[in-house]
């Protein structure tokens, strides 16, 4: 590693450098979250069957479609609700799933908030005009000009039809990530703006003060979650300062940034997890990356290893020493302790060496770390050398593939008879792999075929 | 910051159109709030919560069974509000039966009422307490026949 620019600073010198503690577990069960939304959906089922909801459903005609749409109502409605909790990653919940998984499972809370919300406004929609005399155009108008939220509810149905497209992949990428992000952000009014004719026109709400009660009690919950957990967070990396301590150069294309600063004494954090950095210069402080630990953090400072890939990795790397730095997180559940002190297979591509690098660091001799790293060649391996003394100091391998994809296509190296072959005990073993999503996918179907149960594969997935 | 007013456009532009559109012209907001309560769609001028009352009779009614007065029954309330029907009765007949009084306390059971009460009338002239509950409108069907059943008991 070479110094290019600033001089790294490390702790007073009378303070002998320390690792800082490791994030804490945390007492979630999987169990507890399944049980909780099992509750919710029952409790809210159960008030529509009282209510008559299967009657309706089952009555035909002009009832059968005011069913659908009540209960495709209720649908988008808890989706809406679980999807904001998801994405507000409170830490208990972020502790067990980690981010990426919450994420993940956002968006299909969106897709059907999305889906669940159209069917609803075309059946009821539908049923008002029909049950009125008239068609869907005339109970649209009668719905905007008459009932009270109906045009909230319309505007708040339009919002989320944008933010569901402006998430299709193909849509998406042609947007840069801010402006698809404040879109997204524009959800939490679309929520707000369908709740009022949930109430005044919702069956289930009106003539029933527990229903009433219940539904909203859920969306105050939601709302004091969701505040409680975004704004802990922001309080957080406010209160937490950092900045800039040196950038130096890795790899091919591939560099590191140095931070530390007072905020170091109140962060806990495990090696594979990762921050979302701002930098707090004119032009990037409104954006936030999300940059995996390099190195186990100490008490000297935290280093994050970055690719090249455009504009704005460039300009993190020519940031100047003593450049103030906010940090949120950490997030990720990527760590060696969910080995549970079982012998490990680390398996990384490209950019996901920086987070196996940093798993590695936290794992000890006794879990004799096997390190396989795919690169294209051998100058794109990033902390080679660190790698190298790394896993000798705990009695495992560093097995670097180089070599066009092409190549791979024909010489599978992940073929569970190759893995055996290579790592006789590789059964016994927790597998990590972080890179591309084709990597992980190769490397998942081979080990899982070489006798790796799923439970003992552990990824992280880049990209929101 | 030219690029974060770029990115931040759409979606301020999105968010300040809903909030100004909704400021506008919904009826929650916009002091048209009194049309809410009544609703266009049903037929009551009742207040909000209030159950419906139908004002005329059917001049149909009157014309086959011009002698007989309308006897009312009593008031059978159900989870969504009281039901009531009246009757025609000649002779022992029953000429014409229509309901007075029907949930509408909430949108939905207006909506409901709008479409079950005329059919009910309509089943209730034709075959007394004997109809069948209309689908989707159970408890409303229920008031109705309790209503009549008991109207016909105190004759």
């Amino acid at each position: 590693m070479t110094i290019t620019s600033g001089v790294r600073r490390t702790a007073p010198t009378d303070r002998p450098v320390r690792r800082l503690p490791r994030a804490r577990a945390t007492w979630v069960q999987g169990s507890d979250v399944v049980a909780v939304a099992a509750f919710v959906c029952v409790v809210t089922l159960g008030l529509w069957w009282q209510h008559g909801g299967v009657d309706v459903l089952l009555g035909g005609g002009v009832s059968t479609l005011s069913g659908i749409g009540q209960l495709s109502g209720l649908v988008a409605a808890l989706a809406a609700l679980g999807g904001l909790v998801l994405t507000s990653r409170p830490r208990l919940i972020e502790r067990r799933y980690g981010q990426d998984q919450l994420l993940a499972a956002h968006r299909w809370f969106g897709i059907v908030t999305v889906l669940a919300v159209v069917v609803h406004a075309i059946t009821d929609t539908w049923a008002w005009g029909a049950a009125t005399g008239g068609s869907i155009v005339t109970g649209l108008v009668d719905l905007l000009a008459n009932q009270a939220w109906m045009v909230a509810a319309t505007v708040g149905t339009m919002i989320i039809v944008i933010i569901g497209l402006s998430s299709w992949r193909r849509l998406r990428r042609l947007m840069p990530y801010e402006t698809w992000y404040f879109v997204h952000l524009t959800g939490y009014l679309a929520v707000l703006l369908g709740f009022g004719h949930q109430l005044t026109l919702g069956t289930d709400f009106m003539g029933d003060p527990l229903a009433f009660w219940w539904w909203s009690g859920l969306f105050i919950v939601t709302v004091l979650v969701v505040t409680w957990a975004r704004l802990g967070d922001l309080l957080r990396s406010l209160t937490r300062r950092f900045h800039v301590t040196a950038v130096s150069r890795e790899a091919n294309g591939i560099g590191s940034l140095h931070l530390s600063g007072p905020g170091l004494r109140r962060l806990r954090v495990s090696g594979g997890q990762y921050f979302g950095v701002r930098a707090l210069t004119p032009h990037l402080w409104w954006q936030s990356h999300p940059l995996s630990l390099s190195a186990a953090p100490t008490t000297a400072g935290l280093r994050f290893t970055i690719k090249e890939l455009g504009e704005d990795s460039t300009r993190l790397l020519q940031l100047a020493p003593g450049t103030r730095v906010i940090l949120e997180g950490p997030y990720g559940v990527f760590t060696a302790d969910r080995a549970m002190g079982a012998p490990v297979v680390l398996v990384a591509g490209g950019v996901g060496i920086s987070p196996i690098r940093a798993v590695l660091e936290d794992c000890g001799p006794h879990q004799r770390p096997v390190v396989i790293v795919r690169v294209r060649d051998l100058d794109d391996a990033a902390h080679r050398i660190e790698l190298e003394r790394l896993v000798a100091s705990r009695d495992g391998s560093l097995h670097i593939l180089t070599g066009r994809r092409q190549w791979f296509a024909r010489h599978d190296p992940f073929a569970p008879e190759t893995l055996r072959a290579w790592i006789p005990d590789i059964a016994d073993r927790h597998v990590f792999v972080c890179g591309p999503a084709s990597l992980e996918a190769a490397v998942a179907k081979g080990v899982r075929r070489a006798g790796v149960p799923t439970a003992h594969i552990h990824h992280e997935r880049f990209g929101v | 910051m030219a690029g974060l007013a770029r990115r931040l456009a759409p979606a301020a532009a999105l968010g300040g159109l809903a909030i100004v559109i909704v400021g506008v012209a919904d009826p929650a907001i916009a002091g048209r709030g009194e049309a809410t309560a009544t609703g266009t769609t049903a037929t009551s001028s009742g207040s909000s919560g209030s159950s419906g009352v139908a004002a005329a009779e059917s001049p149909a009614a009157a014309e086959s069974c011009d002698t007989a007065d309308a006897v009312t029954g009593p008031s059978v309330q159900t989870r969504w509000g009281p039901v009531q029907v009246a009757a025609t009765i000649a002779n022992g007949e029953l000429c014409e039966v229509h309901a007075t009084v029907w949930p509408d306390g909430d949108n939905r059971s207006a909506m409901i009422s709008q479409y079950a009460i005329p059919e009910l009338d309509a089943m209730a002239s034709q075959q007394g307490v004997a109809f069948d509950a209309i689908s989707g409108a159970t408890y409303t069907s229920e008031a109705y026949r309790e209503s009549l059943q008991q109207l016909l008991d105190s004759l």
